[in-house]
């Protein structure tokens, strides 16, 4: 090969290398549920907050600081997986009064939108819950990454608050307050190319 | 701490109090020719409007609690249009299927094909057709030969009872719905001590029929009322014929209105025992 053919090779090239660059950059991760926790408060009788959390949480994320465009957020809370520590009171949150997890067996979430901000990322996204779909904004903050036995691993916090009124869940209102603060915090673990 | 109402729920009160007031003088209204169509719309108007204060519905109505305020109205044309052309028994029974399709279809839809397993889908939509089927016509014979005042107990035993199962059995607002049924019942009963003549079949069987059916779906298959708690309130009313058979006819009205609301108490009773017993406690 002669060096002007090689030349033309490489800069043909060069232009589909740098097309590849931020999809190479961004990493994709896979939560790990045990590891993942979704949890929230809401006010009982105007005077103290109860707190809850989803035991299955799955999905995945790709956060690039380099290119926040590219970045993605995916994920489905089984419904059915909610706990507050009484049986019983699980029992009145799963049924129609409140999630209706027959109907509704998944909380998702998925993102439309990311850009970088401050120490993490502006998300914008749809939260659907309770058969109902709305756009949210929330800050995502990554909070670390290491390696351990499954591979590199990453984490990401996010806190907000939604009505629940607004996803059409009504039952309670004003005995359970109407305002609820969620804290998703997911670890995931990098997916194999 | 003093409650303060937003003024949407001023206007929700309002509705409800509004509710109580008309009912009682609705439930009178019928035709000249004597048919009384006032008690379809009192339960059926009624039921709408406390739902909608109640439990707040959305529209559309995609949750199935939801739904059941919807499915009220066509039970209520159904009961007026029955009270005032009753039409041919082929005509009636028609139509009253196409109203149990509706209900199926609503409460049961969302879960249809979600199971691997088709044939219990099949199986609770059989079951759930025939049961509200057979209440149905057992109401409807049961209504043409007792009047209101003395099947009213009865009827109140089955309805308030479903409401305490509800409240054992995870759902609160389930409860709240078969409880506004139950006193708007209790208040188109009231109105009959004066009005003897006035009787549930063609007019008020349909709304009770589809908003109680609604219901026990409801709750059955979406909160955690277990199923024979559910079968036994909807096969309550037929108990309530022992109140009218045999040596029992020739009882003074309000005898047999004594017997049959003992007799319909025995499986409501058991059905809240079961769902109680199989409620997980606070405690736990």
């Amino acid at each position: 090969m002669t060096a002007k053919k090689l030349s033309l090779l490489v800069f043909s090239a060069f232009p589909l290398w740098i097309a590849s660059l931020p999809a190479q950059a961004a990493e994709t991760y896979q939560a790990d549920t045990v590891h993942s926790s979704v949890i929230f408060r809401v006010k009982h009788l105007d005077t103290s907050f109860a707190y809850g959390r989803f035991n299955d949480i799955s999905g995945t994320f790709l956060l690039d600081k380099e290119s926040p465009l590219h970045s993605k957020l995916d994920f489905v809370v089984k419904s059915a997986s909610i706990d507050t520590g009484s049986p019983k009171r699980d029992q009145h949150l799963k049924g129609p009064d409140f999630f209706n997890v027959v109907q509704y067996p998944t909380i998702s979430f998925k993102s439309k939108h990311v850009a970088a901000s401050g120490e993490g990322f502006e998300v914008t996204g749809d939260l659907t819950m309770h058969g109902t779909t709305k756009p949210v904004t929330v800050q995502v903050i990554p909070t670390g990454s290491s390696t351990g036995q499954m591979g590199k691993i990453a984490g990401i916090e996010s806190t907000f608050t939604i009505k629940r009124s607004d996803y059409g869940m009504k039952g309670m209102i004003p005995m359970l307050g109407d305002d609820v603060r969620v804290t998703v915090s997911v670890e995931g673990v990098l997916m194999k190319k | 701490m003093p409650i303060e109402l937003t003024s949407f729920e001023w206007t929700l009160l309002a509705i409800a109090v509004a509710t109580a007031l008309i009912v009682p003088f609705v439930a009178t209204w019928r035709t000249r020719s004597g048919a009384h169509w006032g008690p379809a719309l009192a339960l059926g108007a009624g039921y709408f409007l406390y739902h909608q204060a109640t439990a707040h519905p959305s529209f559309p109505p995609s949750d199935v609690t939801d739904r059941i305020a919807w499915l009220a109205l066509p039970a209520m044309i159904l009961g007026i249009c029955e009270s005032i052309w009753p039409g041919p028994g082929w005509t009636r029974w028609e139509n009253r299927l196409i109203v149990i399709g509706l209900v199926l279809g609503a409460m049961l839809g969302p879960v249809m094909g979600a199971s691997e397993d088709q044939r219990t889908d099949l199986i609770r939509l059989g079951v759930s057709a025939s049961v509200m089927l057979l209440s149905w016509l057992s109401l409807e014979v049961l209504t043409e030969r007792v009047e209101l005042r003395a099947l009213g107990p009865p009827l109140l035993v089955v309805i308030g009872g479903s409401a305490g199962l509800f409240l054992v059995s995870g759902s609160l607002v389930c409860a709240q719905l078969a409880g506004g049924m139950a006193a708007l019942l209790g208040l188109v009963w009231i109105i009959s001590w004066f009005r003897p003549e006035m009787r549930l079949s063609h007019g008020g069987v349909p709304v009770l029929v589809t908003v109680l059916t609604a219901i026990l779906l409801n709750g059955q298959v979406y909160a955690s009322t277990p199923l024979v708690s559910a079968l036994l309130i909807a096969a309550s009313p037929l108990a309530a014929w022992l109140g009218w058979v045999g040596p029992m006819r020739r009882l003074a009205g309000w005898q047999s209105a004594l017997i049959a609301m003992g007799a319909t108490l025995v499986p409501v009773a058991i059905a809240v025992g079961l769902a109680f017993g199989s409620s997980p406690s606070f405690t736990e």
